[in-house]
């Protein structure tokens, strides 16, 4: 059965793309939270 | 007055006739396709089919298989035809035929306008997208990013497999792309996809995704009773560590940044997402009558086109084309597999928590937003009326979301031809 090469790799650029963008949030959470505790 | 004359008026009953004489596998089609519509008129009203696009979808759908007449201006049917759309003018390889033949339909069908200038190009999926986007709270993907990602993820199995099962079928690459996309659950994704990479089976598909759509809505119940037993739908998810309110300024940036880094790494899906972000952004900007606009008409109108013109596609030519048959097999299985690889990554997350994370969460990661999170909910409040899981089920429903897109995007950028 072909078009497995293509699937794989479809998921895998998905998975790295996905966990990027949530790390991305995180980051920019705990940035925008670091910056509201310093405001007084 | 002769026979002739009188068969004449009535033209739904003679093509009907006359199909039975010379295609009788056409005429109970068509019969079997008002019966159908029909069908799907009574379960939207009734509930248990999504009533804003399966009435309209129906209603099409009954009606342009009753009302076939002898007029085939374009020579495409064997004579018979309706007034209704054509979605096949100007579909040949000389440019030159195809603007005439777009332009002589355009002034006899009374929905190809909309067809040729809000469907054939994409953008009433982006319209919807607008609309959808303006109702979504990206506060729930923020709280807890990772978890809803990787549900979302998860709940891509199907599109992922059906791939290369499609291309077992004998379709091409492209097309196999575009039918295994209908497991992202998202209507617009697979307009999108279609479009992009398979127009010649662009109708099927999309009147296949969407009948589906209506069926998840109806179906997913049963799959996340069969998946989950009574003890672990009763969980109450555990309130968060921290909780902070997200505020409206950080959600907006989110979106921008989003938007930009997506259309910058896939631009072929930046159309659409682009306006998914564009409604995030309008939602959070506070500027009402943007809001009530994309949230009201635009989406409203959009949906109920959508499913008016969806239904007129499905005329017993289009269903009855031996392409389509295994189309119905396939949308099932990536639908299906899609929510079987949610409530899976629901289990997952449910022995990572030891035990405080309900698995009926999973089925929202198939994005069909907000559809699969209201399921998941309603299904989980019959067991425990004081579970409420749908922040953590939005969450992973905007992955979803967003999942799609990226697939949707790769699949464009890898398969084009």
């Amino acid at each position: 059965m072909s078009g497995w090469t293509e699937a794989l790799l479809t998921y895998g650029l998905t998975i790295v793309i996905a966990f990027g963008i949530a790390g991305l949030i995180q980051l920019m959470v705990v940035l925008l939270e670091k910056r509201n505790n310093k405001e007084p | 007055m002769t026979w002739d004359a009188i068969a004449n008026i009535f033209q739904g009953v003679t093509t009907l006739a006359d199909a039975f004489s010379h295609n009788p596998k056409m005429a109970i089609a068509r019969i079997l396709l008002i019966l159908l519509g029909l069908l799907l008129v009574y379960l939207g009203k009734k509930g248990i089919l999504e009533a804003l696009l399966m009435i309209p979808m129906g209603l099409g759908m009954a009606t342009v298989n009753a009302a076939i007449m002898f007029f085939d201006p374009l020579n495409l049917h064997g004579g018979t035809g309706t007034l209704f759309v054509e979605a096949q003018a100007g579909a040949t390889a000389d440019a030159v035929k195809n603007a005439a033949e777009v332009m002589t339909i355009l002034q006899i069908d009374w929905l190809q306008p909309i067809y040729t200038f809000t469907f054939s190009n994409g953008l009433i999926a982006c319209l919807v997208f607008m609309g959808i986007g303006a109702l979504l709270d990206v506060g729930y993907v923020m709280a807890r990013p990772f978890q809803s990602m990787f549900i979302a993820v998860c709940a891509e199995l199907g599109t992922i497999i059906t791939f290369p099962i499609s291309q077992w079928f004998g379709y091409t690459p492209q097309q196999a792309a575009a039918i295994s996309i209908v497991g992202g659950a998202d209507g617009p994704m697979v307009l999108f996809t279609s479009l992009r990479l398979a127009p010649e089976l662009f109708v099927p598909i999309a009147v296949i995704a969407y009948l589906y759509l209506g069926f998840a809505y109806g179906g997913y119940p049963y799959l996340i009773k069969f998946m989950v037993p009574k003890k672990l739908l009763a969980i109450k998810p555990a309130p968060p560590k921290k909780k902070r309110n997200i505020t409206s300024g950080e959600k907006m940036l989110f979106a921008v940044v989003a938007c930009v880094l997506l259309s910058f790494l896939l631009p072929v899906a930046a159309p659409l997402i682009l306006s998914l972000f564009f409604g995030v952004v309008i939602r959070e900007s506070g500027i009402k009558e943007f809001i009530d606009l994309l949230q009201g008409p635009i989406l409203y109108v959009s949906t109920m086109f959508l499913g008016l013109l969806l239904g007129v596609l499905c005329d017993a030519n289009t269903i009855m084309d031996p392409k389509v048959l295994p189309l119905l097999l396939l949308g099932i299985l990536s639908l299906l597999i899609s929510g079987i690889g949610g409530i899976l990554a629901g289990y997952i997350l449910y022995f990572v928590t030891r035990g405080k994370f309900n698995p009926a969460i999973g089925i929202a990661g198939v994005s069909c937003v907000p559809t699969t999170s209201k399921v998941a909910q309603k299904v989980v409040s019959k067991v425990n009326r004081g579970a409420i899981i749908l922040p953590d089920a939005l969450g992973a429903n905007v992955s979803g979301v967003i999942t799609t897109a990226i697939i949707a995007g790769i699949f464009c950028s890898l398969l084009a031809k």
